[in-house]
């Protein structure tokens, strides 16, 4: 009776899974801008191990956070409401957009129309219960992704990025966690933490565009700069699914010479192709964390603004 | 291309020192053979060796041979007017990086570090079931090691430093403005992290 009951249980599963899963991820993000706690955490992905160390404060609806990394340099980064403050480590930018936060805005559907949400059962992370949720892409285009979720509070714990082979890409799991709010101290940076700028969006009409984007992707933001190395314009735009991004940068070759090439850092492909407009010579590189194909689709689909590549 | 060569790659594949275009040849030279087992195997082990919940036979060369046979040639819809440049171009691009897969066994490295470069193969080679933890005795840490296409190639004017310089502003860059649930600060700032974190 009992085995019936589980087989059962089996399958009926299937039908309960979106649902489910779009409670445990409304869950996840609710705990994310509500819960102040503390912890120790590893990041990997290929030739890359390293501890950080988080605290994070939810206080009357303000989110305050001070990261440090805990291996080689002391990298150190403040961050208030989702906007970086501060940062020490990272050479030469003083200046960066803010982040795209658009899962929030999303409804779960839309989500569940590209990714296939799969509850996995239960696992045990940084000695705390987690329910294990992997989100599985309905098409080729994307990545799946593995969250282990906190029974108690719904934070994710373990975060996995795995490739069409099932091999994995990224992790970012949790050693240690405690749900204290820390105090003022802890979340002062102590070493050389140097302000950052937000960057303002551009909202002309006059950019390019992506002639072809994995379905589900939509234009997130737009911003023009000029580029870190010598003043030419750099053109950014950020394309989203809800969980994967892909960026675009667009800057004008002029005596430079560069051919096209790709590469891979860690889960993220890189792929540049240089576009001749009636404008001149533009390198256009498309980077996200999704497969190398579809990077390359995205770079050569981009199109000039008004008028053929 | 020899049984050898492909379990080469089949090793290079676990170690991630493969890249996807190499995961496709690898797929279409040996439909559900040896290699597949082979593949099969290696998971299990690294799995074991890691003593984890990953999703369990997700994968495998039939999802990825069904996602190739309905892909379109990119460039192909998006670009009418445009598509028998860019279609040759992207074929000529996708050839000629098998072609270096195949003449070189390795990536091309392009980086100053060397010596990082070669330790760094010389281990994917000597521990095929190596867990990915190469620690930070590699200190490969972000190899700027973009992959030449044949257009580099082929001009000798052209060289990839410009390009080279400007990957980890892109990265950096890309890790803080991307949108996504679940990573919240915490992975963009790891992310950023590992792109300069020497």
């Amino acid at each position: 009776m009992r085995t019936w009951l589980g087989l059962l249980g089996l399958l009926s599963a299937p039908l309960l899974w979106a649902d489910e899963a779009e409670d445990r991820l409304a869950r996840m993000i609710q705990a994310q801008a509500s819960q102040s706690y503390q912890g120790t955490f590893v990041y990997e992905r290929q030739g890359s191990f390293v501890a950080h160390q988080l605290w994070r404060r939810a206080l009357d609806g303000q989110l305050r956070e001070r990261l440090l990394q805990l291996d080689g340099m002391p990298r150190e980064s403040l961050s208030e409401n989702g906007r970086v403050l501060c940062m020490t480590g990272s050479a030469d930018e003083l200046q960066l957009p803010q982040r795209q936060q658009i899962l929030t805005h999303l409804d779960a559907q839309a989500l569940s129309a590209h990714y296939q949400p799969r509850l996995l059962g239960s696992n045990r992370i940084a000695g705390r219960e987690v329910e294990e949720l992997a989100l599985l892409p309905r098409d080729p285009h994307r990545y799946a992704m593995q969250l282990s979720l906190d029974r108690q509070t719904g934070l994710p714990l373990r975060s996995l990025l795995l490739g069409a082979q099932g091999q994995l890409l990224e992790r970012l799991q949790f050693t240690e966690i405690q749900l204290q709010a820390p105090s003022d101290e802890q979340l002062q940076a102590v070493g050389d933490c140097r302000d950052i700028e937000p960057l303002a969006t551009a909202r002309d009409a006059q950019v390019w565009r992506a002639d072809w984007l994995p379905p589900g992707f939509v234009a997130l933001a737009t911003w023009r700069r000029s580029s870190p190395l010598g003043g030419q314009e750099l053109l950014t735009q950020v394309y989203g699914d809800g969980l994967a991004s892909i960026s675009v940068f667009i800057e004008p070759l002029r005596e430079a010479q560069a051919g096209d090439a790709h590469s891979q850092a860690g889960p993220t492909a890189i792929n540049s192709r240089q576009h001749s407009t009636p404008q001149g010579q533009f390198m256009v590189t498309v980077l996200g964390e999704v497969p190398p194909a579809t990077v390359e689709r995205v770079a050569l689909s981009m199109r000039a603004p008004g008028g053929q590549p | 291309m020899s049984r050898e060569a492909l379990q080469e790659s089949l090793s290079a594949l676990m170690d991630n020192e493969a890249d996807e275009l190499e995961v496709r040849r690898i797929l279409a030279a040996e439909a559900g053979g040896e290699l597949h087992a082979s593949w099969s195997r290696y998971q299990l082990a690294r799995a074991a060796l890691h003593r984890e919940a990953v999703l369990p036979n997700f994968s495998v060369a039939a999802a990825v041979s069904a996602a190739l046979a309905d892909e379109p040639v990119p460039g192909m819809t998006s670009a009418p007017q445009a598509s028998r440049w860019t279609n040759g171009w992207a074929r000529l691009a996708v050839a000629a990086s098998v072609t270096v897969a195949v003449l070189g066994g390795v990536r091309l490295y392009n980086q100053d570090e060397l010596a990082g470069a070669q330790l760094a193969q010389q281990a994917a080679h000597l521990q095929v079931t190596q867990p990915q933890t190469q620690g930070p005795a590699i200190l490969a840490g972000y190899s700027e090691s973009p992959q030449l296409t044949p257009r580099s190639a082929a001009a000798p004017g052209n060289d990839s430093e410009w390009l080279r310089q400007r990957y980890p502003h892109y990265l950096q860059q890309h890790a803080q403005q991307g949108g996504s649930a679940a990573a919240d600060g915490t992975l963009p700032y790891a992310r950023g992290a590992s792109v300069d974190g020497r």
